[in-house]
């Protein structure tokens, strides 16, 4: 790989790079079968997951600038166009940092017919195709924390997250401690997270059903979603998921997300209707991917501050 | 009570900790994949030094430590506490020897000493990086000592002692870096 020190890259040597990783990645796909789209960017509806801050625009009526164009992608995929993808920016408010952007490249692709495994796979070739060269192997979120924790995080009780959680400096407040979501992260970002740095690249798989996200739970036991990330040098590349198909299912997730949005003292989102609608119509069984272009660009130029990548000169 | 939010946060601010002030050396912002991001940050406490690393979720908000560093020239120690002055609007603080630490054994009076308020009371105070002091008692040296490196042991006006090389003697003045503690010359200053 060429240079590590991202300020001998001139800004042309950046746009040349960037146009030739989209290339082959567009390369990849068409190999594949799979049809580029452009949805739009501005919509009714923002997101609903805890985790993330829309950024909205209020003309008159609000709008939200999307977090990642999911909704639009899962409405196509309803019509039973095939496998399709799209590379575009996507915004996440007041991110910031070495690894975060507030607006980034997302490439989030949809295969239909396929399994987690599979998916898994199809990564894995796409990330030949640009040229990345280490073997990345599978592990289970339950394994990584109960390495770096010694807790089960399917069946352990939440005072022995909390415990876990303060010994390794983390802040908690009276209303986190029944918060299973949030507490399963303190663990996490206290002790599995300072490790996966000095871990060989991994898919980890098997998430609890706290951290489902819009992933199906597995049909062997529902304590697990059928999920995957991939990281890499610690930072995360992708995220996968074997995709809720059911309306009624998706709405509960929502709603789920909502009663912890209201947990948390977050705002209430409007549930996106034409998403429930499309799969209320008839959805194929579905397996998605969303790969944030500009992380992905730090693994395979080996940069380590996000803001090199990107083309915001300002 | 002022606050902070964590998106505040950067190195340098003054945060209270378990009820110490402290002051930001690192933040990082920790996220994992789709879960509640957190701001890991490196702190020193103000009051005795040691750095610790917490975590916080990001959005949150931590009380301000009112701490304030400011220049004050030391005027004089009645036994218990260590008088500091500022030298424009002559308002006096007094600092106890938690404070004052170590910068003790390098003060006599008039030195510009960088000192942290809490809450406006002294938490830390930092001697001029090299001060001069009289001799106050030291043997005189023996020609052919080298048993102890060519130095012996010298008392100086503030009680400190330090190793100064053999040709010092009683009486004279010598300048002293406070950072290590240790001789660096003989002073024509008196």
């Amino acid at each position: 790989m060429p240079d590590s020190d991202s300020r001998s890259m001139t800004i042309g040597d950046l746009v040349r790079r960037r146009a030739s990783l989209l290339q082959e990645i567009r390369t990849y796909f068409r190999s594949e079968g799979v049809t580029e789209v452009n949805t739009p960017i501005l919509s009714k509806f923002g997101s609903c997951e805890p985790a993330l801050k829309n950024l909205t625009l209020n003309r008159g009526k609000k709008k939200f600038l999307r977090t990642s164009p999911e909704s639009y992608l899962k409405q196509l995929l309803s019509h039973n166009i095939g496998d399709i993808y799209e590379i575009g920016s996507v915004f996440r408010d007041e991110e910031s940092g070495p690894l975060h952007l507030e607006e980034f490249t997302m490439v989030e692709w949809y295969r239909t017919k396929i399994n987690l495994h599979a998916l898994i796979d199809d990564v894995r070739r796409l990330l030949v195709s640009c040229g990345y060269q280490s073997t990345i192997d599978i592990v289970t979120y339950g394994e990584l924390f109960d390495l770096a924790s010694g807790l089960d995080p399917h069946n352990c009780d939440n005072s022995e997250l909390v415990s876990v959680a303060i010994d390794g400096g983390v802040r908690l407040k009276k209303s986190d401690l029944n918060d299973r979501a949030l507490l399963l992260d303190s663990v996490y970002v206290s002790t599995v997270e300072p490790l996966l740095k000095s871990f060989k690249p991994i898919f980890v798989i098997d998430y609890p059903k706290e951290h489902r996200a819009y992933a199906r739970l597995s049909e062997t036991t529902d304590a697990v979603a059928l999920r995957f990330e991939l990281i890499i040098n610690g930072i995360e590349i992708a995220n996968g998921y074997d995709e809720i198909i059911e309306s009624g299912e998706q709405k509960d997730t929502f709603n789920a997300e909502n009663n912890l949005r209201e947990k948390r003292g977050l705002e209430q989102m409007e549930l996106d209707a034409p998403w429930l609608d499309a799969l209320a119509s008839g959805m194929p069984a579905v397996c998605g991917v969303a790969l944030g272009l500009e992380r992905l660009a730090m693994v395979l130029w080996q940069i380590k501050n996000i803001r090199d990548i990107s083309l915001n000169t300002q | 009570m002022a606050t902070y939010s964590t998106n505040q946060f950067k190195p340098g601010l003054k945060i209270l900790v378990d009820g110490d002030p402290h002051t930001i050396l690192v933040n990082d912002i920790v996220k994992p994949g789709k879960g509640q991001a957190f701001n890991r940050i490196k702190i020193r406490n103000l009051k005795n030094g040691r750095v610790v690393e917490k975590t916080l979720k990001s959005g949150e908000s931590i009380e301000a430590a009112d701490v304030l560093e400011v220049e004050l020239q030391y005027l004089y120690n009645d036994g218990n506490d260590w008088y500091f002055m500022d030298a424009k609007t002559f308002d006096q603080v007094s600092a106890n020897l938690d404070a004052v630490g170590e910068a003790r054994f390098w003060l006599k009076g008039q030195e510009i000493c960088d000192v942290t308020l809490w809450n406006d009371l002294p938490i830390l105070v930092v001697p001029p990086n090299f001060v001069v002091l009289e001799v106050s008692e030291s043997d005189p040296g023996l020609k052919g000592d080298t048993a102890s490196g060519g130095t012996k042991p010298a008392v100086l006006e503030t009680g400190a002692t330090v190793k100064v090389p053999l040709f010092v003697e009683q009486g004279e003045s010598i300048r002293i870096d406070t950072r290590t503690g240790e001789y660096v010359s003989r002073s024509k200053e008196s």
